[in-house]
């Protein structure tokens, strides 16, 4: 399998006050190309701190992180946010459509982001909304739509602009059980069926059916790493 | 991008809708006060901008404004003559009488006295009757305004007889002036016929309306005021003194500064905070946007769209209010003369802007220091 994202040796702190805190340490991890990875942990081990590094969107302290042999550590802030404009989607637990926007807007707004044009953006997020169940849904307004269609709305902009990496944060956390079902088969399907990396974070022990590993962390530190079905299922 | 921030925008219909009321009512309360201002200001010069024969305005060195009269010597006209340059000189009478109407009743009026010959300073849009009527004995003419002020909800007739001074006068001409600051209604009379119905004093003229001939005005007063020791004046000295005299002895620029002044501040607070509140309510989303890739470039353009769309749509109601504003009102006499000059639509316009770009500055300080790591926090 080809490593989509390779962290090395990487550490955070933040100040408070005259305390340093670390909230990441010395973790190494590879996200591989085509596997539903999952970060499961107790509240306020460092998870959503690790994939805002893993994303760009923060800086560690210290260590290195690669998105797609890219090293984010050399990119100022700005190439870090063109890099993420072309390199990652993103799925947050509350969704963060703007609720003026139609879905097919919504979805396209990496594409608009990228200078593309309105018409031909909502064009091709309408063609990604179609592939997963919501071609009837592309002129509604998120209020319009119940959770689990806004996550799918969630989930095409996070692809429409073929990203090789996805992060999702708690994607199922305000979804019922079968909602949150559909959209992890979808997110499955992204992963082992294009060949993406899809690195989900969760409390949710319900969806762990659905990884193809589950990193665990613990204080800071990945305290467990299973790619075995059996082990997975234990979880 | 420019789309996404119109539709964002438009989205939230309250909130842009108390945006947009903000500026109007902003612009309003600002082009509304600042041109009642303007033209009140222009009616203290009225009479001197009523007189358009006449380059040049001779008077008392004590003299400071149009409403006050330093009565001079007959002399002095015959002086004024004889200055080089001065083509011609004729006498002009201003002052304030009382009328009595047949009925009893008295009324506070402003009598202009012009030259018997020439008429020059006579109101020159005639509404009613001829004006040079009033060359004939014991007859007069009234303006508009003062005519409906003195017979208010009475058709415009002529013929009706004033009392000044117990000398009876016949209306036979009315007139349309422009309306003076202090109301009264002003009545043209010949300035024998007013020489010979105001009270017996040693000198009675007011003022002296000198033509140049191919001197420059300013000139042409300068030489007067050199030779005569009379205080000479272009017609816009004499009409920005007036003004000036308005401006800086009454508490008038005071109180419309202060309306003015709150008006910006209330419009400017309600446009900011809404605006203000309205990006901030949005963070979250400029968060999610700054996440997959939006530039604080993008940003800057989105939100700079939607407080230009604001404060066109804000600014051009305010504007058009206060333009049906004064139409409506034009017909009122206490509201005559009173329009939207451009000047005070391009300062409101300015002021506006100003108004706007502080709200988006202070706006975009969050959107730009946001943390997209906010949307990882549930």
């Amino acid at each position: 399998m080809t490593i989509a994202v390779s962290v090395t040796k990487v550490n955070k702190e933040f100040q408070a006050g005259d305390e340093v805190i670390r909230v990441l340490d010395d973790i190494s991890l590879d996200i591989q190309l085509g596997e539903m990875t999952m970060l499961v942990g107790p509240s306020g081990c460092g998870k959503t701190t690790l994939i805002s590094i893993m994303s760009g969107i923060l800086s560690a302290t210290s260590g290195d992180v690669a998105v797609m042999g890219q090293s984010l550590n050399r990119m100022s802030d700005r190439q870090k946010v063109l890099f993420r404009r072309q390199h990652i989607g993103f799925i947050f637990q509350q969704y963060n459509l703007l609720p003026a926007l139609t879905a097919a807007e919504n979805a396209a707004m990496p594409l608009i982001a990228a200078g593309i044009d309105i018409e031909s953006a909502v064009g091709q997020a309408s063609a990604v909304l179609d592939q997963i169940g919501m071609g009837s849904q592309i002129l509604k307004r998120p209020n319009q739509l119940s959770g689990g269609q806004q996550q799918r709305v969630a989930i095409a902009r996070s692809l429409v602009h073929h990203p090789k990496f996805i992060v999702c944060d708690e994607p199922t956390a305000a979804l019922d059980a079968k909602t949150g079902g559909d959209v992890m088969q979808i997110l499955r399907n992204v992963a082992n069926d294009q060949g993406r990396a899809v690195l989900i974070v969760t409390h949710d022990n319900r969806i762990h059916r659905f990884a193809d590993r589950i990193v665990e962390m613990s204080d800071g530190r990945i305290v467990g790493d299973h790619r075995d079905q059996s082990q997975i299922k234990e979880h | 991008m420019i789309k996404i921030a119109i539709k964002m925008l438009l989205g939230d219909r309250a909130k842009y809708l108390g945006l947009v009321f903000g500026v109007t009512f902003a612009t309003l309360l600002m082009a509304q006060q600042v041109s009642i201002f303007i033209g009140l200001m222009s009616r203290t010069a009225s009479v001197v901008h009523d007189v358009r024969d006449a380059d040049v305005w001779v008077m008392d060195s004590r003299v400071r404004y149009i409403e006050e009269v330093e009565p001079l010597r007959d002399v002095e006209l015959t002086t004024v003559r004889s200055v080089p340059g001065v083509k011609w000189a004729v006498p002009f009478y201003k002052g304030l009488s009382t009328i009595r109407m047949p009925d009893g009743l008295t009324q506070q009026v402003q009598l202009i006295g012009v030259d018997d010959v020439s008429l020059v300073g006579i109101c020159s849009k005639s509404y009613m009757g001829d004006p040079e009527s009033i060359r004939h004995p014991q007859t007069a003419m009234i303006d508009k305004n003062g005519y409906k002020f003195t017979w208010p909800k009475q058709e415009f007739k002529l013929g009706r007889e004033i009392e000044v001074n117990d000398n009876r006068l016949v209306l036979t001409a009315i007139c349309d002036a422009n309306p003076t600051f202090l109301t009264f209604p002003t009545i043209y009379v010949s300035y024998s016929t007013a020489i010979q119905i105001t009270p017996q004093i040693r000198n009675k003229m007011s003022f002296i309306l000198v033509k140049s001939g191919d001197v420059d005005p300013k000139v042409l007063a300068e030489r007067i005021s050199k030779q005569t020791g009379l205080q000479a004046l272009t017609q816009e000295e004499f009409a920005w003194r007036s003004i000036n005299y308005y401006l800086t002895r009454t508490g008038i620029p005071i109180n419309f500064g202060i309306t003015v002044f709150l008006g910006m501040l209330i419009g400017a607070a309600i446009t900011a905070q809404t605006f203000y509140i309205f990006v901030i309510e949005n963070l979250k989303q400029f968060a999610a946007m700054k996440a997959f890739g939006v530039t604080n470039g993008q940003l800057l353009r989105l939100v700079l769209t939607q407080a230009a769309l604001v404060a066109f749509v804000g600014y051009s109601l305010g504007i058009g209010l206060t333009a049906l504003f004064f139409k409506v009102t034009s017909n009122s006499p206490a509201m005559r003369g009173f329009f939207l000059h451009w000047q005070v639509m391009a300062g409101s316009a300015g002021i506006i802007t100003l108004i706007i770009l502080l709200s988006t500055v202070v706006s975009l300080r969050k959107v730009f220091t946001v943390d997209p790591a906010v949307v990882f926090r549930g």
